[in-house]
């Protein structure tokens, strides 16, 4: 297989690799497989109060090329907020890195992760309002 | 089907009944009939290997290194159809899988499309949660154990996965059996299968030889 050289130095040099805590209402926490190729990927962000993306962590279980996927995405949506985050596509991914038709499902897999992971931030959030609005201080 | 070669009825074998000339393959017939057996995941396996050893020999180059060129042709199809079916009924999970996409099921298959092609704006086929939450939690432990070079942990996590996944390969043929299987749950165990492969992958060749990180 041949990868690019975008794919290899972010295989070999990984941004942003490790985790976030997952029970702080501030992370957000993805985790999204391929089941074609047995791929798991876990991708996490940490959202300040003005809806910003601080900091990202993945951990990425695959091939090359759904671990520079993942790389290259938390480093894109670091300084985003989540509506700018929202609208990553793994188009970008597959063009910035390069990737051949057949790795196009691990640029897919970065994006639903970033999806994932934000679904899981708004739903802390709501689950936060609700128990505020319930009296529970 | 009327023979090539003696043009009567040559019969539905590899060899014409009349001549003996060897047929064409039905390019129709899956896997199964190419070995003249039901579709069904619970076969006999040293049954399907006399099968196949024999009907190789039939189609074996030796044997038309000198005939014409359409019986040359003819055999050659045939072995190229007898050996992709062989190999992939006699191996479990490729049988499963070939079973389930007779059926229309496509088991975890690579979406390889733009998000903007598919229909459903799904990108990939859902994966059961708690199995991703189990197998990052396993990759993970996996990767620890190795770093601190903890062989016997190794060994202890790939037997745990051996069980795991010889387990999902129990129910995918239990689920066969069934009177009535349930083709989306045997194509869940499948994946689930595939993910304990994977780790099971992942953890053989490199065992006891990852040192710390450069």
């Amino acid at each position: 297989m041949a990868y690019s050289g975008k794919v290899i130095d972010h295989y070999e040099n990984p941004r942003n690799v490790g985790s976030l805590n997952k029970e702080s209402l501030n992370v957000g926490t993805g985790l999204v497989g391929a089941p074609a190729c047995g791929d798991v990927m876990k991708l996490q962000i940490q959202v300040s109060e003005t809806g910003v993306i601080e900091d990202a962590k993945f951990k990425t279980f695959g091939c090359g090329s759904a671990i520079a996927s993942s790389s290259l995405a938390t480093e894109w949506i670091k300084g985003m907020t989540l509506e700018q985050a929202m609208s990553v596509r793994n188009t970008q991914i597959v063009q910035e890195l390069n990737l051949p038709p057949v790795k196009i499902h691990c640029s897919v897999l970065a994006e639903d992760a970033i999806k994932s992971a934000i679904a899981d931030y708004r739903r802390k959030q709501r689950g936060a309002q609700v128990q505020s609005s319930l009296g529970g201080s | 089907m009327i023979c090539w070669s003696c043009e009567k009825n040559a019969g539905d074998g590899m060899l014409c009944a009349g001549c003996g000339a060897v047929q064409p393959p039905d390019r129709t017939a899956d896997h199964f009939r190419v070995f003249g057996l039901p579709r069904k995941f619970d076969l006999d396996v040293a049954d399907l290997e006399r099968r196949y050893k024999e009907m190789t020999k039939v189609l074996h180059p030796d044997r038309f290194a000198r005939a014409d060129g359409r019986a040359r042709r003819a055999s050659l199809e045939r072995s190229v159809q007898l050996n992709l079916a062989w190999r992939t009924l006699s191996q479990p999970v490729a049988r499963a899988e070939y079973l389930l996409s007779l059926q229309g099921v496509a088991v975890g298959e690579p979406t390889g499309s733009m998000r903007s092609e598919r229909p459903d704006n799904r990108a990939t086929q859902p994966v059961d949660t708690a199995l991703l939450v189990e197998v990052m939690e396993l990759r993970e432990a996996l990767a620890e154990a190795r770093a601190r070079g903890d062989s016997a942990k190794v060994a202890t996590l790939v037997a745990g996965v051996q069980v795991l996944h010889d387990k999902e390969m129990a129910e995918v043929a239990a689920g066969f059996a069934a009177g009535q299987p349930n083709l989306a749950a045997i194509a869940a165990r499948l994946v689930a299968g595939r993910y304990y492969r994977r780790f099971l992958e992942e953890a053989e060749p490199h065992e006891g030889e990852e040192g710390p990180a450069k």
